[in-house]
C-alpha cells in the first residue's frame, strides 16, 4: 500500500475525528439535564451550583468551552472525570481493553461459526444443513440481544451453574496485566486455573455478542459461496483434477470471502455497540458500561471521550478492511 | 480400424429444470482416435458442450446427469470409475480447456501458480522441478518472458495470453486428449489462428488427440482430420474431415455449409427457421421443419447410412431400400 495512500486516509481520520468531536460537543450539551445538579443533588443551593459550573467550566461560552477542549485533547488530555476525579482517558483505556477482549472473541466465533455453516450450507445445497443453519442464521439476526444474554445467564448459570454469570475473573485469581486481555494474559503468565477461570467467564458474553455477526457472516458467505460455486474458473480447477476440499476452500472460499470481509468489518462496529447492552447485562467492565453511566451523570469529558475512541476504533477497521482486501485481491493492488 | 482412444456409444445426457427434463445429448456415439483431431461442430445450443462436460464428468450438479452409455477411455468406462479415479483421469491423462479465457482462470492467483497446481496434482514432482516445469510449460505455448510472466495475475494478461496459459494448464501433465471447447470463439480473428496453430503442434509435439469443439466449420477444415456434425443433442453426419468438404451430405450439413459467407458472393444464406426448442422436438428427424428434403418418412428417426467408407450420414434422403 502506497504510504500517499496512507497519508490521505489518516487526514481522512483527522477529519473525521475533528466533526465527531463537534458533533458529540454539541449534542451531549443539548440533552437536558446539568452536570454540577447531578453531581450536587437535587436539594444543592445556586452558590454551591454556581461556584461548581464556575469550577468545571461550564459558565463559559459553548465556543470557548470547546476551544478549551480542543486544545486539551490535542495535547492528549482527554479531561477529568467528574465522577471519579481520574483522568478520563486512563479509565477509557482499561476498559477499552476489556471491550477489545469481548469484541475480539466475539469476532472469533463469528467468524469461524458462520465462514463453517455459510460454507457447508452452500456445498450442501437444499440439505437438511442449509435448512437448519439457514433458520438459526434468521432467528440470530432478529434475536434481542438483552433477550438471549438473560436467557443464557437463567440457563447456565443459574438453572445449570456451569458457567460464572459476570466479571471477567473469579475472585481470588490474579493476573498480571500485560496486554490488559485476561484470557492472554493468564495464557503467558503460564496460570491455567486462571486461563480456564477467565475463559468461562469470556463465553457467554462472547456468544450473546457474536450472535448476530454469526448470522450475518453464515448468509453471506453462503450467498456469495453459491455465485462463486458457478464461476467457469471454478470449474477449471475442477477439470484439473483437484479434489474436493481444495476447491471449495482454495478456489471458491477464497474469492467469496472477499464479501464477508467486509461484512465482517461493518460488524465490527456493530459489535462494538451491541458491546455496550452486553457488558451491561453480563457486568463486563468495558467501554460500553462506562459510556451508559458516563451518559447518566452528564460526565460530558468520559462520553466526549468515548466517542472519539469509538469512532478511532471504526476508521481504523475501515483502513483495516480496506488493507486487507487489497491483500485478498490483486486486481486491485495498485500497480505502476 | 484399431480400437479407439475415447469411444463413446449411446451417450443420453438430461438435465432435469423448472420445464421438465430436457435431453440435451441423445444417443451420442463417437470414436477418437489416437493422434487424432475430431472436429464436433454444430449451432451454439446443440449439446456440444454438455457431450464434453458429460465426459469430464463436470456436469452441473444437481440438474445435470448422464443417463445412459458408455464413454469408454482406453477400456475403462468412465461412467464407472470412482470419483477418486476420475480426479486421476482429468487434467492428467483428459484435460480441458474452456471457450471464455477471461473467467476460467482464478483472478486471485498467479497464473504460475495454477500451472503449477495441476503439476503438483499429477506429477510426482519437487517444489522446485513443478516451479520450472510451469515457466517450461508457458515457453512451450509461446508466452514471452515466461520466467517473469509467471508471477502475473490472470488480469495482467491479454484474451488470447490467458487461452494460452489455459493450454500450458492442461497440457501440463501430458494428457492422452484434450478437448477443447470452442477455445478460439471468444478472440479475435488473428489471435485464433495462433491459438489453432498451437494447438495443432503441441498436438504433434505431445502425441495426443484432440477434440474440437466448434460452431465454425473454417476451423475444422485448417485443424481437423475426423468431423462429426450435431444437431438439437443428436449427431447427424460423421467422415474424414476430406470427404465432410468434398461431398457433404445431410441437409443440415449442407446448410452449414451454405450459410458460410463467401468471397464472390455477398449474400448470406442462413437456414431457414430456428433452432427447434428441446422441449418439443419433434417425432422423427429434429431437423425435418427446416429441411429442404423433407418426405414423409422424416416423421420416424431416421437411420444412419455408411454413403461412402467411413461416411455417415443418418438421414432418409440417403436410405435406399425406400427410395
Ligand atoms: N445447466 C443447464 N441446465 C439446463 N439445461 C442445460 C444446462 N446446460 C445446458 N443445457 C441444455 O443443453 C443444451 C445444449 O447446451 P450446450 O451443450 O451448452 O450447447 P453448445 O453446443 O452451444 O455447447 C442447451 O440448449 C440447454 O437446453
Ligand atoms: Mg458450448
Amino acid at each position: 500500500m502506497p504510504i500517499d495512500y496512507l497519508i490521505r486516509r489518516l487526514v481522512h481520520l483527522l477529519i473525521i475525528l475533528f466533526g465527531v468531536s463537534v458533533l458529540v460537543f454539541l449534542m451531549l450539551r443539548m440533552i437536558p439535564g446539568d452536570p454540577a445538579q447531578l453531581l450536587l443533588g437535587e436539594f444543592a443551593n445556586p452558590e454551591e451550583l454556581a461556584g461548581l459550573r464556575s469550577q468545571l467550566g461550564l459558565d463559559k461560552s459553548l465556543f470557548t468551552q470547546y476551544w478549551i477542549y480542543l486544545k486539551n485533547v490535542l495535547q492528549g488530555d482527554l479531561g477529568i472525570s467528574i465522577r471519579t476525579e481520574i483522568p478520563v482517558a486512563q479509565e477509557i483505556f482499561v476498559r477499552l481493553l476489556a471491550t477489545l477482549e469481548l469484541s475480539l472473541a466475539a469476532m472469533v466465533i463469528a467468524t469461524f461459526l458462520g465462514v463453517a455453516a455459510g460454507v457447508i450450507s452452500a456445498v450442501k445445497q437444499y440439505s437438511i444443513f442449509d435448512y437448519a443453519s439457514m433458520f438459526l442464521a434468521l432467528v440470530g439476526v432478529s434475536m434481542p440481544i438483552f433477550w438471549l444474554g438473560l436467557m443464557l445467564i437463567y440457563l447456565f448459570s443459574v438453572k445449570f451453574s456451569v458457567l460464572p454469570m459476570m466479571g471477567r475473573l473469579s475472585m481470588g485469581l490474579d493476573v498480571p496485566s500485560w496486554s490488559g486481555l485476561v484470557v492472554v494474559d493468564s495464557l503467558l503468565a503460564g496460570n491455567v486455573p486462571a486461563f480456564l477461570d477467565s475463559l468461562k467467564h469470556l463465553l457467554l458474553p462472547a456468544l450473546t455478542l457474536a450472535t448476530i455477526p454469526t448470522a450475518i457472516v453464515a448468509r453471506i458467505t453462503r450467498s456469495s459461496m453459491l455465485e462463486i460455486q458457478n464461476q467457469d474458473y471454478v470449474r477449471t480447477a475442477r477439470a484439473k483434477g483437484l479434489s474436493n476440499l481444495v476447491v471449495i476452500l482454495r478456489h471458491t472460499l477464497r474469492n467469496a470471502f472477499l464479501p464477508v470481509v467486509t461484512v465482517l468489518g461493518l460488524n465490527l462496529g456493530l459489535l462494538l455497540g451491541g458491546a455496550v447492552l452486553t457488558e451491561t447485562i453480563f457486568s463486563w467492565p468495558g467501554l460500553g458500561r462506562y459510556v451508559v453511566n458516563s451518559l447518566m451523570a452528564r460526565d460530558y469529558a468520559a462520553v466526549q471521550g468515548c466517542i472519539l475512541i469509538f469512532a478511532t476504533l471504526m476508521v481504523m477497521i475501515n483502513l483495516l478492511v480496506d488493507f486487507l482486501y487489497v491483500v485478498l485481491d490483486p486486481r486491485i493492488r495498485v500497480h505502476d | 480400424m484399431n480400437t479407439p482412444l475415447l469411444n463413446i456409444q449411446g451417450l443420453v445426457t438430461q438435465f432435469s429444470t423448472r420445464r421438465g427434463p430436457v435431453t440435451a445429448v441423445d444417443g451420442l456415439d463417437l470414436q477418437l482416435h489416437s493422434g487424432q483431431t475430431l472436429g464436433l461442430v454444430g449451432e451454439s445450443g446443440c449439446g456440444k458442450s454438455v457431450a464434453a462436460l458429460s465426459i469430464m464428468r463436470l456436469l452441473p450438479k444437481p440438474a445435470g446427469r448422464v443417463a445412459k452409455g458408455r464413454i469408454l477411455f482406453e477400456g475403462r468406462d468412465l461412467l464407472e470409475v470412482s470419483e477418486a479415479d476420475m480426479r486421476r483421469v482429468r487434467g492428467n491423462e483428459i484435460s480441458m480447456i474452456f471457450q471464455e479465457p477471461m473467467t476460467s482462470l482464478n483472478p486471485v492467483y498467479t497464473v504460475g501458480f495454477q500451472i503449477y497446481e495441476a503439476l503438483q496434482k499429477h506429477r510426482k514432482l519437487s517444489r522446485r522441478q513443478a516451479g520450472q516445469e510451469a515457466v517450461n510449460m508457458l515457453q512451450l505455448v509461446g508466452i514471452p518472458e515466461p520466467a517473469a510472466r509467471i508471477n502475473d495475475y490472470p488480469h495482467q494478461m491479454s484474451g488470447g495470453m490467458r487461452q494460452r496459459v489455459m493450454i500450458a494448464m492442461a497440457l501440463s501433465c501430458r494428457p492422452k486428449v484434450m478437448i477443447a471447447d470452442e477455445p478460439t470463439t471468444a478472440l479475435d480473428v488473428t489471435i485464433q489462428a495462433q491459438i489453432l496453430d498451437l494447438i495443432s503442434r503441441l498436438k504433434q509435439e505431445i502425441g495426443m488427440s484432440v477434440l474440437l469443439i466448434t460452431h465454425d466449420l473454417g476451423v475444422v477444415a485448417e485443424t481437423c482430420q475426423q468431423v462429426l456434425v450435431m444437431y438439437a443433442g443428436r449427431a447427424v453426419e460423421k467422415a474424414s474431415a476430406v470427404d465432410l468438404f468434398e461431398k457433404p451430405a445431410h441437409p443440415y450439413t449442407l446448410g452449414l455449409f451454405a450459410s458460410i459467407p463467401k468471397v464472390e458472393d455477398e449474400i448470406l444464406h442462413p437456414i431457414s427457421g430456428v433452432v427447434p426448442s428441446l422441449y418439443d422436438l419433434p417425432e422423427g428427424c429434429a431437423f425435418q421443419d427446416r429441411c429442404a428434403y423433407r418426405q414423409a418418412q422424416c416423421l420416424k428417426r431416421p437411420p444412419w447410412i455408411e454413403i461412402s467408407p467411413e461416411h455417415w450420414v443418418c438421414c432418409w434422403r440417403y436410405d435406399t431400400h425406400h427410395a
